[in-house]
């Protein structure tokens, strides 16, 4: 992998500094150039709030987030947000202009950016999306699913480095999630992007390159997604996991490791296959 | 409990100020029997929602008429009248506790029975009763219900419907934005009062895997009109009729498939579920 | 709350939904001002003809117009039969106490009942043809010159687009939390002041709190998307002045000049 562009270190967290509870624990971790993270977790285990420490939204108690090399704070986040994008839960509380185009170039005119380059920005942002035809539709006439398309388009209009995912799909059925995902997958193959998904779906965690498991404010586990699935098993899983594991509950003899839907279709035909 | 609900041409709009929208139901046919447990499915903007709202009288027929037990809903219903279906049809809307408002969680379950002519003491029974049913304690009952979790919050919000004592509980889509624990806590809860109490169930989803695990019945609907009624099985069957209305397959139904194309053959039944699927593959030999 | 058309805008395509909204906000100043200072049966026959060729050009149909007007009809009644009642002239019909009805005041009351219905008219044919973004970026525009004795326009204008942007949602809002209300037995406009005052209240506190989430969400989108007060922005929006704009000011200009030169003739 290359080199890292997220690096937090004993990052500690507490709404209520008079409280003992902390929402988040000393946690470490580091997100490499390219790479896709899933924080995943149950409610109230700080994910949300490790969403918001970091796109410098509230401050740390104590610890460090380093992107780009640069340490978070007041003065630098203006700059490093030129390259960061966030997409956020509800999208009908995040649209600014009347229009999809103008809510796209909302992030543009903030960096105060010529007319023709804007133009050309909005559009390859929003044929990437495919919500070019919509450009002059009022965004709460849309689905839900072309809601969130606009809103990536919004984030990919800047040209970012980083995206991340704050509970971006949950209010979204499962198949504009499915068709989203791999709008993912060819955005992250073609433009190197480093995104991290905080989400409590595990089908979005499974096409994450690596697992970040929070619980009550620490860090459970980490690792790629076959191995967080196999070793953590108090964590719903995809449905081709919850098959396997229900099998071999019922006695059957199946591989050890996790395995995606399609390899799983894959090793029970060759299993059935005649000597 | 006898509680049907029928409907008969039904063609339903909104009035927005001086402007009309377009129809948002047409020509609706529907006989819904007692203690049914119903998903309601289709693309966004297909009517589901305005469906819900016409079972409660919150939308009334501009042409044709709801039938609730006894009483008739069309144009000329009177406020009284639709007080009394609005108590045995509990209507829970989209996202219900952004409705919260009491200081506490006991006033804001018992706002509705008030409403409805009950005593305090009734009405604090009745609360009691319903936080059961949703599956919380009764010291949440003096918390405020905005230092509630998400999924806390939505369960208050059905309390304050159920403790209406409703005999049919219509939901707009109950599980969304919720995390899958919640989702499960609230189908659990939703299955038991029908089994139990024998309260129909209609529901409201895009959730193909919500409505083959728990659902019997399937309506879909598409531009205001009722294309498919049935059972849910009958509905996984019809391939004709998934791919015209675009409708996903649930997770169970789209790994048997996967399966099938792989091995050139069929499963001997349609596999709702992973409990099903494992069973078929092991009754088949598979595994 | 619903019925109101004011404020409200209606799609299409129409000669004035094409002109550019510096042009329709600077006619409708003007005639306004004209309505203001008619003074004669006259001026005003021209001003209503004027009015309902506007109201016909925008292809919405008249009844809506007088549907939507309705609400303000028994306000502007109100206060025109106070004019009529309190103001004396050369031919006085009744006096009783305070009260008087003469000729003059008839003729005032008549005037103050036109200027009302049709300033609230020409309104709302503008809010009907024009987005409410058109009429921000054209206001914003207008006040341009402002920002060189430090009114913060721009800031001024981003205000107006979001609180613009979220009516409609907050009308949607409190449309919802009110039905979700009404299901549990909650009755609006019933029993004495009081009761309905109370009534509102689990409307106005969901709906405050809701607000206050989405307000957060919305401030929190607009920083991460780098959007700072104090910092030259670009637009993406542009205003595009044609022929028909043009020609739109001259004919107001020239009708002005008509009243005017009838009203020093007369």
């Amino acid at each position: 992998m290359g080199k890292s562009v997220i690096k937090v270190e004993n990052l500690s967290f507490r709404y209520d500094q008079r409280k003992e509870k902390e929402i988040l624990s000393s946690i470490s971790f580091t997100v490499n150039e390219g790479e896709w993270v899933a924080i995943v977790g149950p409610n109230g285990s700080g994910k949300s709030t490790l969403a918001h420490l970091l796109a410098g939204l509230l401050q740390p108690e104590s610890g460090t987030i380093r992107i780009f090399g640069k340490a978070l704070t007041a003065e630098t986040i203006w700059e490093i947000r030129k390259n960061m994008g966030i997409v956020f839960q509800n999208p009908d509380h995040q649209f600014i202009g009347t229009t999809v185009q103008d809510d796209v170039a909302f992030g543009l005119e903030n960096m105060n950016m010529s007319y023709a380059e804007m133009e050309k920005r909005v559009e390859q942002a929003l044929q990437q999306v495919g919500m070019w035809e919509y450009r002059h539709t009022d965004p709460s006439h849309l689905s839900g699913g072309q809601k969130r398309r606009v809103t990536i388009a919004g984030i990919l209009a800047i040209n970012p480095e980083i995206i991340i995912f704050d509970e971006a799909f949950t209010m979204l059925d499962p198949k504009s999630r499915r068709e989203l995902f791999s709008l993912l997958k060819e955005m992250q193959a073609k433009r190197k992007l480093t995104m991290i998904s905080i989400t409590h779906d595990m089908e979005e965690a499974s096409l994450a390159d690596r697992i970040i498991v929070l619980k009550n404010g620490r860090i459970l586990n980490t690792g790629a997604p076959q191995e967080v699935f196999a070793q953590t098993t108090e964590l719903a899983a995809p449905f081709a996991e919850r098959l396997r594991r229900l099998l071999i509950k019922r006695g059957r003899k199946l591989p050890e490791q996790y395995m995606t839907e399609t390899e799983m279709v894959e090793w029970l035909w060759k299993s059935n296959l005649p000597m | 409990m006898a509680m049907e609900i029928q409907f008969t041409n039904v063609t339903a709009d909104y009035k927005i100020g001086p402007l009309r929208t377009a129809q948002v139901l047409y020509e609706i046919n529907l006989h819904i029997p007692s203690s049914s447990f119903t998903a309601i499915v289709g693309p966004t903007g297909a009517g589901k929602s305005s469906l819900l709202k016409t079972m409660n009288g919150l939308l009334l027929p501009k042409e044709g008429s709801v039938q609730v037990d006894r009483f008739l809903l069309d144009q000329h219903t009177e406020k009284n009248v639709l007080k009394l279906v609005r108590k045995k049809v509990g209507l829970v809307l989209q996202f219900p506790e952004s409705q919260l408002f009491a200081e506490t969680v006991e006033k804001d379950i018992c706002f509705g029975p008030l409403n409805f002519g009950a005593t305090p003491q009734e009405a604090k029974k009745l609360a009691i009763e319903a936080l059961h049913h949703v599956g919380l304690q009764e010291d949440i009952l003096t918390k405020s219900p905005f230092s509630l979790s998400g999924g806390q919050k939505r369960r208050v919000a059905i309390a304050g419907i159920l403790a209406l004592k409703p005999e049919v509980l219509v939901l707009d889509e109950p599980g969304v934005g919720l995390d899958p624990e919640g989702k499960e806590e609230i189908f659990q809860l939703l299955t038991k009062l029908n089994r139990e109490l024998g309260i129909s169930i209609l529901f409201v989803s895009h959730d193909m895997n919500e409505v083959a695990r728990f659902a019997e019945d399937v309506i879909v609907m598409n531009k205001g009109k009722v294309t498919f009624y049935g059972k849910k099985r009958e509905l996984f069957t019809n391939e004709e009729l998934l791919t015209n209305m675009r409708l996903e397959l649930p997770d169970a139904l789209r790994f048997q498939r996967q399966f099938e194309n792989k091995i050139g053959k069929k499963l001997g039944k349609i596999c709702l579920t992973e409990e099903e699927l494992a069973d078929v593959l092991m009754e088949e030999g598979y595994v | 709350m619903n019925k109101l058309l004011l404020g409200r805008y209606v799609p299409g395509t129409s000669f004035l939904h094409r002109l550019d909204p510096r042009a329709k906000l600077v006619s409708a100043i003007l005639f306004i001002v004209l309505i203001f200072t008619a003074e004669n049966w006259l001026s005003f026959f021209i001003l209503w003809g004027i009015t309902f060729g506007v109201m016909h050009l925008s292809g919405v149909p008249s009844s809506i117009y007088f549907r939507g007007i309705k609400p303000l009809l028994w306000l502007i009644i109100f206060t025109a039969t106070l004019q009529m009642l309190f103001t004396t002239g050369h031919r006085n019909f009744i006096e009783w106490g305070l009260i008087t009805i003469s000729d003059y005041g008839i003729q005032t009351g008549i005037f103050i009942f036109f200027r009302f219905t049709l300033i609230t008219l020409l309104s709302t044919v503008v809010t009907l043809t024009t987005r409410p973004i058109d009429f921000t970026d054209g206001f914003t525009f207008l006040l341009k010159p402002l920002q060189y004795v430090k009114v913060p326009v721009n800031e001024l204008s981003m205000m107006l687009t979001i609180a613009f942007r979220f009516i409609p949602n907050l009308l949607d809002e409190t449309q919802k939390i009110m039905d979700a209300q009404r299901i549990r037995g909650n009755e609006f406009g019933v029993g004495s002041i009081f009761q309905q005052m109370k009534a509102l209240v689990p409307v106005f506190l969901p709906i405050f709190v809701n607000t206050l989430n989405r307000a957060e969400e919305l401030a929190n989108t607009m920083d991460v998307r780098g959007y700072r007060a104090d910092q030259k922005r670009s637009s993406f929006r542009k205003l595009h002045w044609q022929k028909i704009d043009t020609l739109c000011l001259t004919v107001t200009i020239a009708i002005m000049a008509l009243l005017q030169l009838l009203n020093s003739t007369m």
